[in-house]
């Protein structure tokens, strides 16, 4: 409580948060930032496990804000800021890359494993709904800022809630 | 030692400390009962979000309200719910945390001020004045504690695990904190 009064003493209102906060105050649903230092970030990346090496550049990060809104459709918004162009060009790189990992090493797991739980008419339904996420999969970079947007229909989620059990 | 910190950080946010929790499932499934006494109000924005600090090492905002009326945010708390065994009754136990309902919560926010040290808050800023004496009363044993020349008060709620801090900043926005933060 007392951090909240000293900020309200002495308000410390420009920072690297300020784009997580302007996004906040409009109209998405969930918006979450991070101001992680790089000393913190490095550990992180010493941590993560091998297969994942390849992606350690998205990591390279100053600050990350995260947005989404749910309406017919999830759509879901990460804006990392990066401390230069060429640092923010590499994570666009492992960015991109990441929709063909998805492809390639999960996504044929999932569909199994929805073939299973589910009858064949909502599987088919779940199946085209993720390919239609990973179509809206669109990686952009201006400058230091990289954005990754996509949507997710939430009739894919219901059929995912649905072969988890829940109706 | 800075090894352990992003670890720290993630797990904050893992579990944006249990009473951010409690506050936010709370006021998602508590039954409704925001009256309105009167003073000043803020129309429009409420201000809560002027308690972030910019340089914070991390933030998280839910418009609850506005989640609350999406079938998908319904049909996640029932996933939820039967996910715990249906044994475990938590929501009742929550609801005595809060005197707000999801409809009254126009924003939820949780602010990581330090990870490291543990310190953080949640922000509530709701839709239209709050009942200040019924939000009091969930607050067991409540004390005030007067500081840099405001009062808060410290209390227990129901499901927190050590005492909690609240200080009204307006009509329309509470903050929450653990007694330690």
């Amino acid at each position: 409580m007392r951090a909240c009064l000293g900020h309200l003493a002495a308000r410390k209102n420009k920072g690297p948060l300020e784009d997580a906060l302007k996004l906040a105050a409009g109209k998405r649903h969930f918006v979450a930032g991070i101001n992680p230092s790089s000393v913190a970030m490095n550990d992180f990346k010493n941590e993560l496990a091998k297969q994942w090496k390849g992606f350690n550049s998205l990591l390279d990060l100053k600050t990350a804000t995260v947005a989404l809104d749910f309406g017919t459709a999830t759509q879901f918004e990460l804006v990392a800021r990066y401390p230069a162009a060429n640092k923010a060009n590499d994570a666009r790189k492992a960015a991109e890359g990441v929709k063909a990992a998805i492809e390639l090493l999960a996504l044929p797991t999932l569909v199994d494993a929805l073939k299973q739980a589910l009858p064949p008419a909502q599987a088919k339904d779940a199946t085209d709904g993720i390919a239609r996420a990973l179509d809206s999969y669109k990686v952009e970079q201006k400058d230091t800022l990289v954005t990754v947007k996509f949507k997710i229909e939430n009739k894919m989620v219901e059929a995912l809630l649905s072969a988890g059990g829940v109706k | 030692m800075e090894k352990r910190l992003m670890a720290s950080f993630f797990s904050s946010f893992r579990a944006v400390p249990a009473l951010a929790a409690a506050v936010v499932l709370g006021l998602l499934l508590a039954d409704g009962v925001v009256s309105a006494p009167a003073p000043p109000v803020p129309k429009g924005d409420a201000g809560d979000l002027a308690l972030v600090p910019a340089d914070a090492q991390g933030l998280i905002t839910l418009r609850i309200a506005d989640l609350y009326k999406l079938d998908i945010v319904r049909k996640g708390l029932a996933a939820l719910e039967k996910q715990s065994g249906a044994k475990t009754d938590f929501v009742a136990e929550l609801r005595k945390a809060t005197g707000l309902a999801p409809a009254d919560v126009e924003r939820f926010t949780s602010v990581i001020v330090d990870a490291k040290a543990d310190v953080s808050y949640a922000i509530v800023s709701t839709t239209k004045p709050y009942d200040r004496a019924r939000l009091l009363d969930k607050l067991g044993g409540a004390k005030t504690v007067k500081h840099g020349g405001r009062t808060y008060h410290v209390g227990k709620i129901a499901s927190a695990p050590s005492d909690v801090a609240m200080y009204f900043v307006n009509p329309r926005v509470i903050v929450y904190a653990p007694r330690a933060g």
